[in-house]
């Protein structure tokens, strides 16, 4: 039987309690929806002690399914005000569901001023321990440190400075199967949350816990088996994927015209052939030594897009590069070496900060001309800056909103105050539509629209498609399951719901997903709403609906009303 | 109707990411190709053995369907496209009640 471990740093009470009966059949972003709307009052302080830390794994977590051990962590964002699920993979989902827990709920404020801790839990257990030792430390060093302190086994979820420093920038980072910090709960100021809550990292330790027992094994498995074969013989996720990754999307988009390029002034970049899926790759493949272009993220991921990027030598400088890095980190800045995107990268990661509203707050910095277009070296400086936590660092650590408006910037890529990912809603409307409406503010995945059957261009047709691709991310997130195992699920369609129904004996029918995409997101859109958000917030910024993005010259025009009723089902 | 008369025409043919190894082992980013008169973006498709899979077609600066013509000089990229699974499959968008299985209520 599951169980929820309530955390109250205020008082150091810890327990392990009964699921809630209306809990017991939502996880991960949907249950992160629920508790905001059943414990956490809507107009709180997101530092204070009314909000809420949640961990939540999805529904199918803890069977080593491939592609289907993600993290939900939430809470209400210090970054925009509102609802908040930061989704990653990893091994911290995965162990949590093998000590049994359906959640960790961390509430309260520690007493002011006192030292970030470290909340360890293991089986049937928890508590605090202090780790002076590690604080200030680069995430790096936290991870060598605390695997040398409590064993390899252990997953960490950690922060780095930026979030010791309350920086709006921050995420939480995790292990990867390897013991590799490079996955990240990127979006939405986590880490913030979690140094609110007096916490510098959470070490779970499995101990000698395994998967927990299906309810029905002979049908999860076969559903299972129908599953990875489908994954095997589609060809993004058994060739394109494996071989090239995400980084493969550059050329895609800038095709389209939507590369973000110099602050999201031109949806093109001369360079793009030179920090593509391909140069990636080769440079990958032919320097060698540690650098792979396939790597699991995830223990059984199958799909394996992630990868190592090694520097000349062969020597690993971080892993894995993606393409939303490449986005803003890159042509965003006008940046076309991947040695040098790799290294701001790997910075970006040590500080624990989301690269792309730290690549966004970059570019509004160029732009301010803190930086000239292309270099890397001063990229690399003010990652300095914000390690040294001087003013400036600070301005560009808590992200494009907050940089535009100590800059005097008015070309600022954000929505409810979180920056825009790698897709110009100006190309990719109906992304845009997504970026304006998702109760998560600005994020490609909360529903990226870049291969639905529409004229991107065009105004027509692109609420339909963001509500199609909203549903269904939601549903994803509260499954715990990548968005890229849709195409193994798309071709075995009942897979979804024998594999949960095989793991929990539920009976949920063919419509499972959908139900749970819709619900999610009516939860999260009535959280922000007693939060105080109304459809002026599901706006992009004026000026994309003024300036036209070469190369393409168009604006963004899909009307406001019929955004406001994307969510009329 | 495609014409095959006239002079042949001279078209680059860039190769991304799985199509660069197709029917070789040493990756091959460009290929020139002398097409017929009439030939489109299907043509190249064709000739090229290109398997059955999703590819966004950009013929010099634009996006372009199978049926585009061909003109001397073009450059035609090939990119076998990536996406995140959101659209691999439409899910349905009519009216449903918001799911008693779930026990959760539909806030107004």
């Amino acid at each position: 039987m599951l169980r929820v471990l309530r955390v109250n740093v205020s008082t150091d009470v810890i327990s392990f309690d009964p699921v809630p009966k209306a809990w017991e059949r939502v996880a991960g972003r949907a249950l992160i929806a629920r508790v905001l709307l059943d414990e956490v009052p809507p107009e709180c302080d997101p530092c204070g002690p009314h909000n809420k830390l949640i961990f939540a794994p999805g529904v199918l977590v803890g069977q080593m399914v491939s592609s289907c051990d993600r993290l939900s962590i939430g809470g209400k964002s210090p970054l925009t005000g509102g609802v908040k699920e930061s989704n990653c993979g990893g091994s911290t989902g995965l162990h949590i569901v093998w000590l049994g827990l359906k959640a960790i709920l961390v509430e309260g404020s520690p007493a002011a001023g006192a030292a970030l801790r470290l909340l360890c839990i293991g089986p049937d257990s928890a508590h605090f321990e202090e780790c002076s030792d590690v604080l200030g430390l680069g995430v790096h060093e936290t991870t060598q440190r605390l695997r040398s302190r409590f064993g390899t086994k252990v997953s960490i979820a950690m922060i780095g400075p930026a979030g010791e420093m309350r920086l709006r920038g921050a995420g939480i980072m995790h292990l990867d199967k390897d013991g590799n910090p490079g996955r990240i709960s990127a979006r939405g100021a986590m880490g913030v949350l979690m140094a609110a809550k007096g916490l510098k990292a959470v070490i779970i330790d499995p101990g000698k816990t395994r998967r927990p027992a299906l309810a029905d094994a002979p049908r999860h498995n076969a559903a299972r088996k129908l599953y990875v074969k489908a994954l095997a013989e589609h060809p993004q996720t058994s060739k394109i994927y494996p071989e090239y990754g995400t980084a493969s999307i550059v050329d895609m988009c800038n095709g389209f015209g939507a590369i973000p390029t110099r602050n999201f002034s031109n949806g093109r970049f001369e360079h793009a052939e030179k920090i593509n899926g391909d140069a990636f790759h080769d440079l990958m493949v032919g320097r060698g030594g540690e650098g792979d272009p396939t790597h699991a993220c995830m223990a059984g991921c199958t799909i394996q897009c992630s990868n190592i990027y090694a520097d000349v030598n062969g020597k690993q400088i971080v892993s894995p590069v993606e393409y939303e890095t490449i986005g803003l980190v890159g042509s965003n800045l006008g940046i076309s070496e991947p040695d040098m995107i790799a290294h701001l990268n790997y910075q970006m990661n040590d500080l624990g900060l989301d690269t792309i509203e730290t690549g966004a707050a970059l570019g509004v910095a160029a732009e301010a001309g803190l930086m000239e277009w292309g270099d890397g070296l001063r990229a690399m400086q003010l990652m300095e800056e914000v390690r040294k936590g001087t003013a400036l660092g600070r301005v560009i650590g808590n992200g494009a909103k907050l940089a535009g408006e100590v800059l005097g910037v008015q070309r600022v890529p954000v929505v409810k105050g979180q920056a825009i990912s790698a897709y110009d809603p100006r190309a990719i409307k109906g992304t845009g539509v997504t970026y304006a409406t998702s109760p998560q503010g600005a994020d490609h995945t909360a529903g990226l629209t870049l291969r639905m059957p529409v004229d991107h261009l065009k105004p027509e047709g692109q609420v339909a498609a963001s509500r199609t691709a909203q549903i269904r991310m939601a549903g994803f997130d509260s499954l715990g399951a990548c968005i890229f195992g849709a195409f193994g699920f798309n071709l075995a369609p009942t897979t979804i719901q024998d594999l949960v129904n095989g793991q929990h004996g539920w009976d949920v029918g063919a419509d499972y997903l959908t139900e749970l995409g819709k619900a999610t997101i009516d939860l999260e859109r009535e959280f922000n709403r007693r939060a105080g958000f109304t459809p002026a917030d599901d706006r992009l910024p004026e000026w994309m609906t003024l300036e036209a993005l070469a190369p393409n010259n168009t604006v963004f025009d899909v009307p406001a009303a019929e955004m406001d009723a994307i969510y009329n089902w | 109707m495609q014409s095959t008369t006239g002079e042949r025409i001279s078209v680059t043919i860039k190769l991304h990411s799985v199509l660069r190894t197709l029917e070789t082992t040493e990756p091959r980013s460009r290929v020139l190709l002398e097409l017929a008169p009439g030939s489109t973006v299907a043509t190249v498709v064709a000739t090229l053995k290109i398997p059955e899979m999703d590819i966004v077609y950009v013929l010099n600066e634009s996006v372009v369907e199978s049926n585009a013509l061909l003109h001397a000089g073009d450059t035609l990229a090939l990119i076998p496209a990536l996406e995140g699974g959101c659209c691999a499959q439409r899910v349905k968008t009519e009216v449903q009640p918001i799911n008693t299985v779930l026990n959760i209520r539909r806030m107004s």
